[in-house]
């Protein structure tokens, strides 16, 4: 007999964890912002030696800050990378009847120049690191998305969520129906062969044209902070 | 809810709320930002927590932040970086390792079962998702199991009993 119980009981928190949560919570009101224990490492290593960082292994890091929050961090000559995720600030906003794009304090009507297919491409570089990076919106103001990039190695190596509302998501027979108006059945029937990853069956037209154009432009022109 | 309190719901419940999130994302350095995340919002005083409903919520907190990440663009795009858990018996690794190779949302609805030993409707209140989806996602987990541990292998729960329905 398997005792999935006894397994669990041995699973815990490590007590470092747990020190700097209680910590958090004695102090609560002092700490606002979640900053996890990695990206905290990380942001302060990449700001004393001006980002590359040294791990407990010796390889240095290459650390991505995304505009939006969160930072992407990747170990050079293996294939560990990992992801904090901080308080997401969306860079689109639908308001009074336009959409508008804020990033890098500016904030500029992108209402025009978007629609389903077509997108709205930001380059910008992390302002701690130099590395690269792109905004990618899209949609309407109805139903619009975005998502943020990085660009590690030449590559377009990780990006902030995806966040289209009203997302048409194919199901199995080919119909096309709006995210939110997904039954429990459809849901489950959809993630059962992602492991719950609905937003793979979205369709997004205009970042499948975002990739397509970044595709072409080459890359690895970005900044290398090896 | 002020400091001590927080603090004391941290001592009683933060395992359990690591426990669904690592056994939802399979990553320890995601579960305990995930724990963190949801202790912090607690902090952040903008919840109001109803008496003997406090581990429920932590529970589905959690598990929609375990949603978001499962669903966010980098974690389909990017590896992890995990520990791996030092069980003090091959057993429980092997257990473990057949759990961590079902699907997340399955994963979770085993654990939430033989963990916490709640009853279907109360996955479904915690996942947000109907009681039938709660029951199929059962059904074919323990199917994968099944193939996956000794044909005349069940899980037990933690009454001892398998938590039979």
């Amino acid at each position: 007999m398997k005792s999935y119980w006894h397994m669990m009981e041995q699973v815990t928190l490590s007590d470092r964890k747990k020190e700097e949560i209680m910590e958090m919570l004695e102090n609560k009101g002092a700490q606002k912002r979640r900053m996890p224990r990695a990206g905290k490492l990380i942001l302060a290593a990449a700001l004393a030696v001006g980002c590359v960082l040294s791990i407990a292994a010796g390889l240095p890091a290459k650390v991505y800050h995304f505009a939006t929050g969160s930072q992407f961090y990747m170990m050079p000559g293996t294939d560990k990378t990992g992801m904090t995720v901080g308080d997401v600030v969306a860079p689109v906003k639908a308001e009074g009847g336009r959409l508008w794009f804020e990033a890098d304090g500016q904030k500029i009507d992108i209402t025009d120049q978007v629609d389903e297919n077509t997108p709205y491409i930001y380059e910008r570089s992390d302002p701690a690191t130099g590395e690269k990076g792109y905004i990618i919106a899209g949609g309407t103001v109805e139903n619009f998305g975005w998502i943020e990039c990085a660009v590690i190695d030449g590559k377009i190596a990780a990006g902030t969520e995806q966040n289209a509302r009203d997302t048409r998501v194919t199901l199995p027979d080919g119909s096309k129906v709006p995210f939110a108006e997904l039954t429990d059945a459809q849901r489950a029937e959809l993630a059962d062969e992602d492991g719950g990853i609905y937003s793979s069956y979205a369709n997004y037209p205009w970042l499948d044209a975002a990739l397509d154009q970044l595709s072409q432009l080459d890359l690895a022109d970005a900044h290398d902070l090896g | 809810m002020n400091s001590e309190q927080l603090a004391d719901l941290f001592r009683r419940c933060g395992d359990d709320v690591f426990r669904l999130a690592y056994s939802y994302l399979g990553s320890r350095a995601d579960a305990e930002d995930v724990c963190q995340s949801v202790f912090l919002k607690l902090a952040e005083g903008k919840t109001v927590l109803l008496p003997g409903k406090e581990k429920s919520w932590l529970l589905t907190c959690a598990a929609n932040l375990c949603k978001s990440q499962l669903r966010s663009f980098w974690r389909r795009n990017v590896g992890e970086l995990d520990e791996s858990v030092p069980f003090r018996e091959e057993s429980d690794r092997e257990l473990w390792e057949a759990v961590m190779a079902l699907p997340p949302k399955y994963r979770a609805v085993i654990h939430l079962y033989y963990w916490e030993g709640l009853d279907q409707g109360e996955i479904g209140d915690v996942l947000r998702i109907s009681r039938t989806a709660v029951q199929t996602r059962m059904q074919r987990a323990r199917a994968m199991l099944r193939k996956e541990l000794s044909d005349d292998e069940e899980l037990l729960a933690h009454d001892g009993t398998g938590h039979a329905e």
